[in-house]
């Protein structure tokens, strides 16, 4: 065990450790519109698009996560030039999105489905819109169910920018097995990396707490 | 006040037609629940619906907002008229800005407090500024008594309370016409009151209202006309007495016997206790007490005895138990006409007597014109000259003696 080593890793970690933080924001904001987006299109049944959104959830839910990348940074740009100078960056932020707004899509289908009938009705029986119903009665209720679940996505995404080495993407992970391997220093290494990622976990577990703490005003007794 | 009178739904022009509905139809699947049905509603008109459950009331309701989409005919309200089949989404839009609905699970928003459930259709399908919207949610719950709950959620919230901020979100829209699902339904029996109490204001208001109830005393309390509902369609409509009292159909009189035999029994009420000695005035009145409408609370008021029907939470009785000048006495014990001889008037003097003894009493007085009817319970006559000065007269709130009933007391 050295410890220098370790603390040498570590340092070099942070250095790079706003790209995950960065890789992994990007691509919950992303998913989470791209999900409310398509969840929206299934509640209101709207035609074609619904059925072209049901493709869409089933090949990505269906395909691993590293194949999807490597399809999006390899493969395509072999037909479309104009891809091909699309960074590594943006093109894992792109794969990440749209494999796990196919997770969340259901996640917020979910919730929306867990307003009550009758409040709908409510609203619709006072005059407000379709639309206005969705986004001042049904989309409010709807997050406080889906944040848990939305929580556990965003843990997910933070672990799946570990797969943005393989597309050349220096982050953490990258970082981690660059040195090791240079060093032969696994242990050190991989430790230290999933230390991190732990740690960056445990903030987002805290933060989660304090959330649902937030949407609760309303709901005890 | 302003706001309601310059609203088009009170009685200004009472007589003009509100509502038209020609020919309904409205099929589930294969059942059809509506088989054609043809109505008409005056401004300022008070409708009661009633019928057994499954006899399309609450649909033709809910076609009467597009809250159910009818496959035929025609609606009207106010100066909007709705073709089903035809109705483009605007149209179904603007219909059902003219009607406001008060549903038997008040559906309030969760997500919003007191203040802003009211203040969400005003906002969004008015249109109004917030802080106009702000000051006429408030106007309207002081109407309902629930302006000092403003920053309450729903979940905190009794279910009657919940329906009094349903009816304000309701009247707070100034629609032409309310349209009450069976609004008591689903509330235990002690909130009952409270609720009906709301919508006998209305009525008294003159509100054009549609209310589906199962409370057929309520129904010809407050309604100016009375429909029965059988299979999909109108069996009989009329003035609301001569409906509920002398129907003409076989079918009607069924029905209101079945509903009639239901009630009245000694589990069918309950005993809630309270404060409001006014409320209870009218009951007492009705009952043969001598009280006027306006008269002021017994003195030294300890509490009241609500006894309600369970089934339509209408008070049926009561009494009151105060203390002055040291004494505990029970004032205006009555059980209206209609209930009497069931053991009621013993059922309610043994729960007064249960709760006395909870406030160390260690006798009880009363005055009584029927002497006979306490005996039973215990108490005896005791002589004029005897009694501490209290009044034995029902109608005088301060204590006396001078009236020609006697007094009578119980050890406890």
């Amino acid at each position: 065990m050295s410890l220098e080593f370790s603390l040498n890793t570590l340092g070099a970690m942070l250095k790079v450790l706003p790209v995950t933080l960065s890789l992994t924001a990007l691509s919950f904001a992303a998913s989470l519109v791209l999900a409310i987006a398509i969840a929206v299109i299934d509640y209101f049944r709207v035609p074609v698009l619904r059925q072209v959104c049901a493709v869409y959830v089933s090949f990505f839910r269906g395909t691993p996560l590293i194949p999807q990348l490597f399809l999006l940074y390899f493969g395509i740009p072999t037909f479309i030039a104009s891809l091909r100078d699309i960074p590594a960056f943006t093109v894992c932020v792109a794969g990440l999105t749209l494999n796990s707004a196919a997770y969340m899509k259901e996640v917020v289908r979910g919730s929306l489905l867990s307003v009550s009938e009758g409040q709908k009705e409510a609203a619709l029986a006072h005059g407000m819109t379709p639309v206005q119903t969705m986004f001042r009665i049904v989309l409010p209720q709807a997050t406080r169910v889906a944040v848990p679940s939305l929580f556990n996505n965003l843990v997910d995404i933070v672990k799946g920018t570990s797969m943005a080495f393989t597309i050349g993407v220096i982050e953490i992970t990258a970082t981690a097995s660059l040195r090791a391997s240079v060093t032969f220093n696994y242990f050190e290494a991989y430790m230290v990396l999933m230390l991190l990622y732990w740690v960056i976990i445990l903030i987002l577990e805290r933060l989660e707490a304090v959330v649902e703490k937030r949407l609760a005003v309303g709901y005890n007794r | 006040m302003k706001n309601v009178s310059q609203s088009g739904i009170i009685d200004r022009q009472r007589g003009r037609q509100m509502i038209k509905i020609q020919n309904l139809h409205k099929h589930f699947g294969s059942l059809e629940v509506l088989k054609g049905i043809d109505l008409e509603i005056e401004k300022g008109e008070v409708v009661a619906v009633i019928g057994s459950s499954g006899t399309g009331k609450s649909t033709l309701l809910r076609c009467m907002n597009y809250l159910e989409t009818p496959d035929e005919g025609r609606i009207t309200i106010g100066e909007i008229t709705v073709t089903a089949g035809k109705a483009s989404k605007k149209e179904i839009h603007e219909l059902r800005k003219h009607s406001a609905m008060i549903f038997q699970n008040f559906n309030l928003f969760s997500n919003k407090d007191v203040l802003h459930n009211v203040m969400e259709p005003l906002i969004s399908a008015k249109k109004m500024k917030k802080d106009e919207a702000e000051r006429i949610a408030v106007q309207y719950l002081e109407k309902v008594g629930m302006a000092k709950k403003l920053t309450q959620y729903p979940v905190t919230l009794s279910g009657g309370q919940q329906q009094r901020v349903a009816i304000a979100r309701s009247m707070a829209t100034e629609p032409n016409v309310l349209l009450f699902d069976e609004p008591t339904s689903a509330l235990d029996p002690e909130w009952v009151q409270e609720v009906l109490e709301v919508i006998r204001k209305l009525a008294r208001a003159h509100f054009t209202m549609i209310i589906v109830t199962h409370e057929m005393q309520f129904a010809k309390e407050v309604a100016d006309r009375v429909i029965f509902m059988d299979g999909g369609r109108i069996v009989e409509e009329g003035p609301a007495k001569e409906v509920l009292e002398n129907p003409k159909e076989e079918r009607t009189r069924e029905f209101l016997k079945i509903s009639g035999r239901k009630s009245a029994d000694g589990e069918s009420v309950v005993i809630k206790k309270s404060r409001n000695f006014k409320d209870m005035l009218p009951m007492f009145i009705e009952a043969g007490l001598e009280f006027k409408p306006d008269d002021p609370d017994p003195e030294g008021l300890l509490v009241c005895f609500e006894m309600l029907d369970k089934e339509s939470g209408r008070r049926i009785g009561g009494g009151s138990l105060a203390k002055a000048y040291g004494e505990f006495l029970i004032r205006s014990v009555a059980v209206e006409e209609a209930y009497q001889g069931k053991g009621l008037g013993k059922k309610l003097l043994e729960y007064m007597i249960g709760e006395a003894k909870e406030w160390d009493a260690k006798r009880l007085l009363l005055t009584a014109k029927v002497p006979g009817f306490y005996k039973k319970l215990g108490f005896e006559v005791i002589p004029r000259e005897d009694a501490p000065p209290i009044s034995d007269c029902t109608s005088c709130p301060r204590f006396h003696n001078g009236c020609d009933s006697e007094i009578m007391r119980l050890e406890l």
